[in-house]
């Protein structure tokens, strides 16, 4: 029995240590909506502060009239770059991972090496950022925002592995009933290996969206800007939104500096957030077997 | 690998020179196939490798890679003559990757602990939910979040410093702390998604062990060091391991969303992929940044070898290739 009591108390220690750890989470998130909606001279004479003590939607209302056309390219450029990019990935990385994983093709252990030695050594960024803006002009192209992406190493290994755990008796009866291999794949491999394509797709999804290097490294025009470079060249540069006030319809609109910041962060989580109940499950299936793995 | 075709029954009417066109047809396909991949793989790549011949010389955007003229080891020497901007990078790019891997390790480790003694379920998802959900924000965003804690004039961390009766920080022009700041926003992005691996593990335990250990009379915490805890070592020394590995690469969107690459910053942030970056991307010292990266991509080969293999060694799936 004193056992137990002893349990009871640690037990409840725990509860708390994991209630710090989540406030120490999602802290940064709340003051960032709370702030977003605070009036900005409270913000300025008090700082910041999770409950608005003078509620305003002054911060959106500026984004929407002042901003709008910016943002709005911004999420078209990042939702066009994460579908198209999520696709094109999604189908190198499939037929790929497919054609290194036929047991019996010749070729296959040429293609896994093929593979596997960028995986150690890369060329660093200067050879890389030459080749790609001299010739093969990715310069304010919406392709630089995906195409230099298109394959990660690490999902065409974790793919092969999951398609070679396809019992290769079963491929067999497919080819002697006439399938070909695009059939095998559409109709054995890519069915097994659900979870794990899933999976992938949904973290290339992921790096799309909170792509910001790629545009840093081959966006000037700020009509290609996405969703999340646009945020950093605000957050990065504080004249940014004051020299936008030339700009504003009605010069006497005082630009709510502080409180807009903190909206277009809001604005750009905003989808995620949306999306987050759905794809956890999905996530978290995924690293799990990603860890079983390696 | 070749005998499948032998082993397969002959079927009764198929000529044989119609089967082996159809093998190679079949085959032909899986070159097909892999044909945008190999493509990706030569242009992004493979050629970037090639490019690496940069490095011997004196590199100017109008000649190109290839009409530039060569130089031989001139930029090398230019790199030691500088050495000490390339050590500083190296010295720090180490260290804070140093932090993040013992403090995030322990800190997830902590978290899956946790997770794993908690047994109610709605409180157990949330809590996961919650410290998972980092992991899907851009360090673009966290560079936003990290202004409202540590702002000089409005952060919620010099609020509490003052509210403390303590002198406010001026963060942004203090890079001895930022090693700190570093690390836990590294904590703060990272250690709920490694905490989910350690957690995966957790629940593939026996359970037995842990019922043994309740009629011997283990408390808790006595469960978790005792059991919990050394059943995760494999998995933690792994991924340390790898970690490891990769101890010279940087985070360098990271480094861009939170610091902002703030000169005054650089004595404490200034890591490999930073410096490489300014150096071409803003400066357009093309000679030292080739120097750096080659040095970078070398010394780096050669610890993910080594580390991945002893990682192999350890324990087989782990192996990444």
């Amino acid at each position: 029995m004193k056992a137990n009591l002893s349990d009871k108390i640690s037990v409840a220690f725990m509860y708390m240590i994991i209630v710090l750890f989540a406030a120490f989470f999602i802290y940064p998130l709340l003051i960032v909506l709370g702030v977003s909606f605070t009036d900005e001279k409270q913000v300025v004479a008090e700082g910041y502060a999770i409950l608005p003590k003078h509620f305003s939607l002054d911060a959106y209302k500026y984004i929407f009239t002042s901003l709008g056309d910016k943002v709005m390219s911004g999420y078209l450029v990042t939702i066009f770059v994460t579908v198209v990019g999520t696709a094109a990935c999604m189908v190198v990385t499939t037929t790929y991972a497919y054609a290194a994983s036929v047991r019996g093709f010749k070729h296959r252990n040429v293609l896994n090496v093929l593979a596997y030695i960028p995986l150690v050594f890369n060329a660093g960024i200067l050879p890389w950022y030459i080749l790609l803006t001299k010739y093969y002009h990715l310069t304010n192209s919406l392709f630089a925002l995906f195409v230099p992406a298109l394959m990660n190493l690490f999902y065409v290994f974790l793919l092969r592995n999951f398609f070679s755990t396809v019992p290769p008796e079963i491929a067999e009866a497919a080819k002697i009933d006439g399938a070909g291999h695009i059939s095998i794949l559409f109709h054995i491999y890519i069915p097994v290996a659900r979870v794990g394509m899933v999976t992938i797709a949904l973290f290339y999804a992921l790096s799309f969206w909170n792509d910001f290097y790629l545009a840093m490294m081959f966006m000037t025009n700020q009509q290609l800007y996405p969703l999340q470079f646009y945020l950093y060249t605000v957050l990065s540069n504080i004249d940014f939104l004051s020299n936008n006030q030339g700009t504003a319809m009605a010069s006497a609109i005082k630009v709510p500096l502080q409180t807009t910041k903190m909206a277009l962060t809001c604005i750009t989580v905003g989808p995620i957030i949306l999306v987050y109940p759905f794809l956890q499950r999905f996530f978290v299936k995924g690293v799990v077997i990603g860890a079983v793995k390696g | 690998m070749h005998s499948q075709t032998g082993s397969q029954p002959k079927m009764n009417q198929a000529p044989a020179l119609g089967k082996a066109r159809n093998k190679i047809g079949g085959n032909g396909l899986l070159y097909i196939l892999a044909i945008p991949g190999l493509m990706y793989l030569l242009m992004f790549c493979y050629l970037p490798m090639a490019g690496l011949v940069v490095v011997f010389k004196n590199y100017n955007f109008m000649d190109g890679i290839f009409g530039s003229p060569w130089v031989g080891f001139e930029n090398f020497r230019f790199f030691f003559s500088s050495f000490d901007k390339a050590w500083r990078a190296t010295q720090n790019t180490v260290l804070l990757n140093s932090c993040y891997i013992v403090f995030g390790t322990a800190i997830s480790l902590i978290l899956a602990l946790l997770f794993n003694e908690i047994k109610g379920k709605t409180f157990l998802k949330v809590a996961q939910s919650v410290s998972f959900f980092p992991y899907f924000i851009s360090w673009a965003v966290a560079g936003g979040l990290l202004l409202t804690l540590i702002d000089y004039d409005k952060g919620t961390v010099e609020q509490l410093l003052q509210w403390l009766g303590f002198a406010k920080i001026d963060f942004f022009s203090e890079p001895k702390y930022w090693p700190v700041i570093l690390t836990i926003s590294s904590i703060w992005k990272f250690s709920g998604y490694n905490a989910i691996i350690f957690y995966a593990v957790l629940r593939n335990i026996d359970p037995s062990y842990y019922e043994s250990a309740i009629v011997e009379g283990a408390t808790r915490v006595q469960q978790m060091v005792r059991i919990s805890l050394p059943l995760l070592r494999p998995t933690i020394i792994i991924l340390t391991l790898l970690a490891v590995g990769r101890i010279f690469y940087g985070d360098l969107t990271m480094m861009l969303g939170l610091t902002n690459l703030n000169p005054v910053l650089f004595s404490t942030t200034d890591i490999i992929d930073t410096f490489v970056y300014r150096s071409v991307i803003k400066n357009g010292e093309f000679a030292m940044a080739s120097a750096v990266g080659l040095y970078q991509s070398i010394f780096g080969f050669v610890l993910v070898i080594v580390f991945n293999y002893v990682a192999g060694r350890f324990d087989k799936d782990y192996k990444i290739f």
